[in-house]
């Protein structure tokens, strides 16, 4: 049995996530970085990307994957908390479906004006980087 | 006095008044538990958010050239009140207390010579200062949560709005007014000042070791990415108070209203009661007396 430390994720609305886990990468940002049990104190902003997360060990070649559109982490010996603004499992997308919400968010920033297309092409911009995730 | 017809007719209307109110208030006390539960799932993020805050700013220098968010515009002179209130009326004071309490604010402010900005939250606070200072208001958001449920979305529209303002240099001082949720019975309107962001006084609540934290990118990089989520946070938390607030104070009220409709029955059939037995006994009498004269 390897090692294990606490992960948590949240969201401004609810706890996502919390476990004991071998292992997560975290998209930091200034680059994707590893948590091992023991890591030193860190606090890092996220970028968009790729939350992994190993339960078994370093080996756990199923790891769990979770999307988040950036965020903030906050690491220790024995915890890793996530932050996360935007937080969606990949298991639960599926390339169909986030092509529809590109094309569907697409359309409607073209007719969209002033402040709310700043909002939409940000979310243009995650279902983006969820595609590309899934690929 | 009243016939017979008009008592059994009001106490009819009365009844059906009871029931409305009634039927409020069960809405009322279910819609309150889920704005706790709520309120509640938001804790981890907000306590998370919180000790992150405290810990870059143990770690800060102070310098001119931290954010403006934390350490001011250097000036005083434009305030920016955020005032809070429900979408919806029937809720008891809930609204008027706080719209009275920030016209309270607005007064002392003007009263020092500032310039006031006014952003209304919730529809009762855009109707009712739209009266006197609309000249003030710059911006108003209504139904928030109309849904059920208040996204952090809502939140983080308010911050853009306030953030975009103070980038453009609208403002020097952000207030935020809003109804705390002390318990049931009890919601204090409440005045706390978001821009500058007055930090949580560091290590206070933090007992843990103090290994130094590394910070990626360095504590001034990080705090300003912090602050502008920081602000949404509070004004997420702010909304979730205000919405378990204005429910308790709706279920209270209909509690209120639905005890003095039954008061206002009980009033209402003794009186029906009087009039109907003071009628059989004069139809008695006239009867008795129309017998005797025969």
């Amino acid at each position: 049995m390897a090692q294990t430390f606490k992960f948590e994720l949240v969201s401004p609305e609810a706890k996502l996530i919390s476990e004991d886990v071998a292992m997560v990468t975290v998209p930091g940002e200034e680059g994707v970085f590893g948590v091992l049990p023991g890591h030193s104190p860190l606090l890092s902003s996220l970028q968009m990307g790729v939350i992994e997360v190993r339960k078994t060990g370093i080996n756990d070649n199923n790891p769990r994957r979770v999307f988040v559109a950036g965020g903030f982490a906050d690491v220790g010996a024995e915890h890793c908390t996530v932050l996360a603004e935007e937080a969606v499992d990949l298991a639960n997308l599926t390339v169909a479906g986030v092509d529809a919400e590109v094309g569907k968010l697409e359309a409607a920033f073209g007719l969209a004006e002033g402040h709310e297309k700043a909002r939409l092409a940000a979310r243009i911009e995650v279902a983006k980087a969820k595609r590309a995730a899934l690929a | 006095m009243p016939s017979l017809k008009e008592y059994r007719n009001r106490i009819a209307s009365v009844k059906s008044t009871r029931k409305i109110t009634s039927a409020m208030k069960m809405v009322a006390a279910s819609k309150l538990r889920r704005a706790q539960e709520n309120a509640q799932a938001s804790q981890p993020y907000a306590a998370a958010m919180a000790g992150m805050l405290s810990r870059v700013a143990s770690n800060l220098v102070v310098s001119p050239n931290l954010p403006k968010l934390l350490i001011g515009t250097g000036s005083e002179q434009t305030h920016l009140l955020i005032v809070m209130t429900a979408d919806r009326g029937l809720c008891g004071g809930f609204n008027g207390n706080l719209v009275r309490f920030a016209r309270q604010k607005i007064r002392e402010l003007t009263a020092e010579g500032k310039t006031v900005k006014i952003v209304a939250v919730g529809r009762k606070a855009r109707d009712l200062l739209r009266r006197d200072h609309k000249d003030k208001m710059v911006h108003s958001i209504t139904d928030v949560g109309q849904k059920g449920k208040i996204a952090f979305s809502n939140a983080d529209d308010v911050a853009t709005y306030v953030l975009s303002q103070f980038d453009a240099g609208a403002f020097d001082v952000c207030t935020l007014v809003y109804n705390e949720f002390k318990n049931v019975l009890v919601q204090k309107p409440t005045a706390q000042q978001l821009i500058p962001f007055r930090l949580p006084a560091a290590g206070s609540n933090d007992n843990v070791t103090k290994i130094p934290y590394e910070f990626e990118p360095d504590e001034d990089a990080l705090l300003s990415r912090l602050l502008p989520r920081n602000l949404a946070v509070q004004v997420y938390r702010a909304m979730l108070d205000s919405a378990a607030g204005e429910q308790a104070a709706r279920m209270t009220a209909m509690d209120n209203a639905t005890r003095n409709a039954g008061d206002m029955i009980k009033k209402l059939s003794l009186q029906y009661n009087r009039a109907r037995q003071a009628f059989i006994t004069k139809e008695l009498i006239e009867i008795i007396s129309g017998a005797e004269a025969v």
